[in-house]
């Protein structure tokens, strides 16, 4: 076992708890502050908590896998598209945090419902989030056991590790709530950013310098270094629907949303809004280069097993602490993500179906008690996703998140933007949108699909449209909310001149 | 939607347009290596996420100042 290694590990999983404790001390004990920190939380830390959360295992481990397989043109994809969620943050942010703030709204899908007045509205999206969430937390927490089993050659389990994970995030989560997994964010987007360029910089050392080692893979795989790239994957076609897809999809996480909601002030937002591109650019270059420069240590790796070049590379090229911090700051990603996630649902199923149950007996202690008692059941529901059969079947949830949350996008942009639109135009849109993709994924598992039946772009780009087609059809032809609910909405977001 | 908004949403839409075209043309006429033995692509997505905070620097000063003085 590498010691050194696992005593940084170590080292980290204390320091995240210590925070998630500072946290604790630093909350009251009501709903608004449990869920959303008060919304108190200024530029830095709301920058640092959205990458954070943003980036996932996937970030750090996928991304060098892709890289690996598909080349540098895989920097593109994923930089140019999630740096696109600027974009969102300036369309969508600023006015959820507007009406977040003038509406006291705390959960995704009392936006929805407080602005149509709809309570099967809220229902629809509640379920949509849900389902599309919790595979999610138990893809954190199986890449956190298969971590720890790598970090430990094997000595530590994948269930053990999977369970120190979810244990540690557990419990500073539910100590502090927001302010806990804000502060741990901020903590853990500076170790990833360290971690990030640590790796990198060792690994080229190593080479021979940047130069030498993008010469040493350009003479083995030229393909890398252009379009359409290893495996002729990424064709225009699939660039551009990534593109899309994320600038869709990332604001829907609704770990995402409901960050718009805990800014201290609309020029954090802002502040957010333009650093996002700069450090995404920074940021996915470093496992993508790791990952590209894997094909001179280890080539001939294939499917997952390209999933773990990166911590590959680290430990042969850098020093014992190096890689500790490097496989810390991966479990950094993963935690930052999962955190929210829980949160957030949590959040939701105590504030739009505990207390809507509860109505005038829904006290603020209680409601706190609550979400903590649902961050720990949910916990050990995603734990036992993770350790159990039900595996592939979330794998499956898990691969049709992106699409099936970009689905829920005409309907955000509908009620932030569109007076004229109603609730049963959202309610079509998602669930149109979304049946008519389970039955596009089900044919296209059966085989029954030509793999490019939309003319090689991904399926969410036609999905999309037809949700946004159905939203604007069903909407002419439904009666619209009563004035005053519109009203009582639009006036947050309409007393600020800059729309 | 009031005029500001729909002069930054036209400005959005036309910045993601060109983004999208110049990145189509361009990723099959770039070198393979340049600086640092980096390819075309990677400088590319460097350029297309720097834009975006020009985009944002324009419709901050130019359309939503030109607003704030006409009112």
């Amino acid at each position: 076992m590498n010691a050194v290694a696992l005593g940084v590990f170590v080292f980290y999983m204390a320091l995240v708890l210590l925070i998630g404790y500072y946290g604790y001390r630093r909350s009251r004990k009501t709903a608004e502050d449990f869920f959303i920190a008060g919304r108190r939380i200024g530029p830095i830390l709301l920058f640092f908590t959205f990458a954070a959360t943003n980036f996932s295992a996937f970030f750090f481990f996928g991304f060098a896998g892709a890289a690996y397989k598909y080349g540098f043109g895989y920097y593109g994809v994923m930089a140019i598209g999630t740096s696109l969620m600027a974009i969102t943050f300036f369309l969508l942010g600023r006015r959820i945090w507007r009406v977040g703030k003038g509406l006291n709204l705390i959960t995704p899908p009392e936006l929805f419902a407080k602005r149509y007045g709809s309570e099967n509205l809220r229902l629809v999206v509640l379920v949509a989030f849900v389902v599309f969430t919790l595979p999610y937390i138990a893809t954190q927490a199986i890449g956190g056991g298969i971590a720890l089993q790598f970090l430990t050659d094997g000595e530590i389990s994948f269930e053990i590790g999977a369970a120190i994970v979810t244990l540690v995030i557990t419990v500073y989560l539910m100590l502090g709530g927001m302010l806990s997994d804000v502060l741990t964010d901020f903590m853990q987007g500076i170790m990833m950013l360290i971690g990030g360029l640590a790796g990198a910089g060792f690994v080229a050392s190593a080479l021979g310098g940047f130069q030498q080692a993008n010469d040493a893979v350009y003479l083995l795989k030229p393909e890398l270094f252009s379009l359409p790239g290893g495996q002729g994957y990424i064709t225009i076609q699939i660039w551009i629907s990534y593109l899309i897809l994320w600038t869709f999809c990332d604001p829907m996480f609704p770990h995402l949303f409901q960050r718009f909601y805990i800014a201290k002030s609309e020029r954090a937002i802002r502040f957010t809004m333009v650093a996002y591109p700069v450090i995404t650019m920074i940021l996915f270059l470093l496992p993508v280069l790791i990952g590209v420069w894997g094909n001179i240590d280890f080539p001939g790796l294939a499917g997952k097993a390209a999933d773990n070049i990166l911590p590959m590379m680290v430990q042969k090229h850098a020093p014992e602490w190096a890689f500790g911090f490097v496989m810390a700051a991966g479990f950094a990603a993963l935690m930052s993500t999962a955190d929210s996630q829980l949160l957030v649902l949590s959040s939701m199923l105590t504030k739009d179906v505990c207390s809507r149950i509860w109505k005038r007996r829904a006290t603020p202690e209680k409601e706190v008690m609550t979400g903590r008692l649902i961050i720990l059941v949910l916990a050990l529901v995603s734990l036992a996703i993770a350790l159990t059969s039900f595996v592939s079947i979330f794998d499956m949830l898990t691969k049709t998140t992106f699409t099936g949350l970009a689905i829920m996008f005409p309907a955000a942009v509908a009620a932030l933007y569109w007076k004229n639109s109603t609730a049963a135009g959202c309610i079509a849109s998602i669930v149109v949108g979304e049946v008519t993709y389970a039955v596009i994924f089900a044919l296209n598992s059966l085989g029954a699909l030509s793999s490019d039946f939309c003319f090689g772009f991904l399926p969410a780009i036609p999905l999309v449209v037809l949700a946004t087609v159905v939203l604007i059809v069903v909407s002419r032809v439904t009666r619209r909310p009563e004035k005053k609910i519109v009203d009582s909405f639009f006036v947050h977001i309409e007393k600020r001149g800059t729309g | 939607m009031s005029l500001v908004v729909r002069k930054s949403f036209l400005l959005i839409m036309l910045w993601v347009a060109a983004t999208l075209l110049f990145a189509v043309i361009s990723i099959t006429i770039g070198p393979p290596q340049m600086f640092l033995g980096l390819p075309w692509i990677v400088y590319l997505s460097i350029i297309t996420q720097a834009s975006i905070l020009a985009l944002f620097l324009v419709i901050r000063k130019v359309i939503w100042k030109t607003e704030e003085e006409e009112r």
